[in-house]
């Protein structure tokens, strides 16, 4: 298998708060990776072990064979980073910033930075520093776009944006990576915009890695039941590998799980709980993140 | 890509940069200006004896803290664009050494420095030329090269205190060395006042170069 990124047991920790202990990923080449998480969890930790700015407590991450703390100049140019909040340099204008990195990279496309400059409706002249965090974003977008890496690395790309940005953000990924057989590795925590776009993923808490797997898996195994219950005082069930997660709210009760109906009524008849309307409700790929994650 | 690079360190310091020439030209067509006042007012061996036996200097004034304003002017335009967002990451990111990118910034900087010291050497020269014989003008070249060379050190401080990520500690630590490094040029500036220990100076000042590459690596590791 080809794989773009190998992280391999990967540690970290801030002082003494662990981020997380023995993160393993490997993303395939032309797959969309999604690292998943609340605010706090690690996703910018990560991104920043991946691309060398962070050493890690242990493990390694591997980028294009390479280790990621030892980027070769050839290496750094396949793969495109986005900062988190579209940081760029604000003190160019357009044209500055085209003509600075353009020279950097071989198959830079001209075209493609361009084409979204224009919808823009800015002049050339204009700086960085004086634009809307929306089209901040899209001088970002189009400066990876035109580098053409093989490998883009994007850090919270909706961190700011409203829906419309978010939105053309995500159709130029699809348009342009997704032809040409781009790899894509993408934090966020809007879930929502990623569902059906990501085909991988891992999700952190802030206890360390959840879940790592495939989308499709995730949306296919994990699953929510909701019934009445009875005698809300009688619900007193703990996490464990089979409840993910549970809530109770009046007399509505509700158990996230990978398990089936058959195990989980099982499960709650062997600790008293009496219940009713027993049933399973489908999730979106943002209901069932929050499923596992909690919400707080 | 070299070329790219200090393009986009122009953008950052040009304007600086241009601010400083401008100070200097002033500042030195200032001194030229009273001291051919005084020559005018006073006749020319009251001057000869205030300057060589007295020591004092018809250049000293503001033109002592030119340099320390123009190298630390020089770092902030330089590198506060950097570290703040931690635009540094961006940088260190573009295909090159990391190395290689961190000394042709610090390089161009320091090359920017030099040329705007030159050009001030060069004016106060050429208009001293008038007054003096070549014999006053060398001294004029030894007393003033420590606030010259400390206009460096101060520039190169200055980085390492951007990069340096902890603040806490290393940072205070730093603008602590950088004080009594720097605080003695600027309080004494007597007639050829470092002549005997100008080489040691120039060592000491070069002493400060690598810091800057000791805060880059903790910045790279991720320091905090």
């Amino acid at each position: 298998m080809d794989y773009v990124v190998e992280c391999n047991n990967l540690t970290h920790y801030y002082g003494k708060r662990l981020v997380y202990e023995d993160m393993s990923f490997k993303i395939k080449k032309g797959s969309i990776f999604g690292l998943l998480g609340k605010n706090g969890t690690g996703k910018t930790t990560t991104i920043n072990i991946l691309n060398g700015y962070l050493k890690p407590r242990s493990g390694q991450c591997l980028l294009f064979g390479e280790d990621s703390q030892r980027l070769s100049p050839a290496t750094k140019a396949r793969i495109g980073f986005l900062m988190e909040g579209h940081i760029q340099y604000n003190f160019m204008n357009l044209y500055q910033i085209e003509k600075f990195y353009s020279a950097f990279f071989t198959n830079w496309r001209r075209d493609a930075y361009y084409e979204l400059m224009q919808k823009l409706e800015v002049s050339d002249k204009q700086k960085i520093a004086n634009m809307s965090c929306g089209q901040r974003s899209q001088v970002a977008l189009g400066l990876i776009l035109a580098q053409n890496p093989d490998l883009m690395v994007l850090d919270d790309y909706s961190m700011g944006l409203d829906a419309g940005y978010r939105r053309l953000f995500l159709d130029y990924l699809n348009e342009y990576a997704r032809a040409e057989n781009k790899t894509i590795f993408i934090t966020s925590h809007i879930i929502q915009d990623l569902e059906n776009f990501i085909d991988d993923c891992v999700i952190l808490d802030y206890r360390g890695v959840l879940l790592a797997s495939r989308v499709k898996d995730f949306q296919d195994n994990f699953k929510q039941f909701r019934f009445e219950l009875q005698r809300p005082e009688t619900f007193k069930i703990e996490k464990d590998d089979i409840v993910r997660n549970y809530e109770c709210i009046k007399n509505h009760g509700v158990i996230y799980t990978f398990s089936d109906q058959q195990t989980i009524e099982k499960h709650l008849q062997e600790r008293n709980i009496d219940y009713d309307k027993f049933h399973q409700e489908p999730m979106s790929l943002e209901e069932a993140f929050i499923g596992l994650t909690g919400k707080y | 890509m070299i070329k790219a690079l200090l393009y986009k360190e122009w953008l950052k310091m040009r304007w600086g940069v241009l601010s400083m020439l401008l100070l200097f030209v002033i500042n030195i067509v200032y001194i030229i200006l009273q001291l051919d006042y005084t020559m005018r007012m006073y006749e020319a061996h009251q001057i000869w004896y205030n300057t060589f036996i007295r020591g004092m200097l018809f250049y000293s004034g503001t033109l002592v803290y030119l340099p320390f304003l123009s190298g630390l002017v020089i770092a902030i335009l330089q590198f506060y664009p950097e570290v703040s967002d931690n635009r540094l990451k961006l940088t260190l990111h573009l295909p090159m050494t990391e190395l290689g990118i961190t000394l042709l910034m610090i390089g161009f900087g320091t090359a920017i420095l030099i040329l705007t010291y030159w050009v001030a050497y060069a004016l106060l020269t050429l208009l001293t030329t008038i007054y003096f014989p070549m014999e006053l003008i060398f001294s004029m070249w030894i007393t003033s090269l420590p606030w010259f060379l400390g206009g460096l050190m101060v520039y190169w401080m200055v980085t390492a205190i951007f990069i340096e990520p902890a603040w806490k500690f290393r940072r205070i630590l730093l603008i602590i060395l950088a004080y009594f490094l720097v605080q003695p040029l600027i309080t004494v500036y007597n007639y050829n006042a470092f002549a005997h220990s100008l080489t040691k100076f120039f060592i000491l000042s070069l002493l400060t170069f690598p810091l800057f590459f000791i805060s880059l690596d903790r910045f790279r590791k991720g320091v905090y």
